[in-house]
């Protein structure tokens, strides 16, 4: 490493280098989905896709990721008897 | 940003900014996972935390397995009962916050942590955001230091909320390999893939 900065440990050990990619969490959406729909959610990502790739999480088992892009992502809600909430965690690395 | 710290390498990748929080290690273990259902990692830990993902290394190449996150629990599905690492990365709120008299801490105008030295980092090793074909697709990843551990999001990770069918499921052949298999009709859904290395050594 000849610029940057290392981050080291009580015991020595290098934590964190320059040339490590971390990642950062950049959104979290909450998208509320009524019964009985079958709809799609187009979502933008914030930031500059120069800023490092976007990975989208979601915590729902149930319903269907149709499209992940730079810029935006699109939820489409399976058809449900219920209603109930996504909730999507974007990290940009 | 007008004011605050951005640390970018000399790749221009940003490393960290202080305007956005950076995934720390919050809790890790150990837990076993059988090919009917596993859900015991950890679900008083994600419930009700939406920025929290887990990540997951099987002890033992070569073993299926199949993962599914919700708001409420987490399920793991393995093709053969064995033990499985797991990792908790959160954005790490402040009363987490261990006290410590050496390191780094970054804070955001809210005054919540941005990094913290005090928890442990996982480095990035690959994000694969892609539809992925019917039937299997093997992704090369780069060497690394340390132990990968996985965390996907598919949300057709089931068939049915009743079922066990998974709909993709993985495999880990090596450090270096790793096999996800669309078991679906169709490939319509994209599925984010995160691999993340972490040496034990990091541990905190």
């Amino acid at each position: 490493m000849s610029s940057g900065f290392r981050l080291f440990d009580a015991a020595g050990n290098i934590s964190l280098d320059i040339s490590d990619r971390i990642q950062r969490v950049i959104q979290i959406d909450t998208i509320n989905v009524p019964a009985n729909t079958a709809t799609t959610y187009t979502m933008p990502i914030s930031g500059s896709p120069s800023d490092g790739p976007s990975g989208v999480f979601m915590s729902d088992a149930l319903t269907a990721m149709l499209a992940i892009t730079d810029t935006y992502y699109q939820v489409g809600s399976t058809s449900s008897t219920l209603p109930y909430t996504i909730t999507i965690l974007v990290c940009r690395l | 940003m007008s004011y605050g710290l951005k640390i970018i390498n000399s790749s221009n990748i940003v490393q960290i900014d202080s305007g956005f929080q950076n995934i720390h290690i919050i809790e890790h273990g150990v837990t076993e996972a059988t090919n009917t259902a596993s859900t015991g990692i950890a679900t008083a830990a994600i419930l009700g935390a939406t920025a929290r993902r887990i990540f997951v290394r099987p002890y033992s190449f070569g073993a299926r397995f199949a993962n599914c996150q919700t708001p409420t629990d987490y399920r793991l599905y393995s093709s053969t009962n064995m033990n499985y690492k797991y990792l908790i990365g959160d954005t790490l709120l402040p009363s987490d916050l261990p006290s410590s008299t050496y390191g780094l801490n970054i804070y955001k105008e809210d005054a919540s942590i941005v990094f913290s030295s005090t928890r442990s980092l996982p480095k990035l090793v690959a994000l694969n955001v892609a539809k992925f074909p019917v039937g299997n697709t093997v992704l090369t990843l780069p060497a690394m230091d340390g132990e990968k551990y996985i965390s996907i999001s598919s949300t057709l990770c089931f068939y049915s909320p009743s079922s066990t069918t998974e709909v993709f499921t993985f495999t880990m052949n090596s450090d270096t390999s790793l096999t996800v298999t669309n078991n679906y009709v169709s490939d319509q859904s994209y599925v984010s893939i995160l691999i993340v290395a972490l040496k034990g050594s990091e541990l905190l």
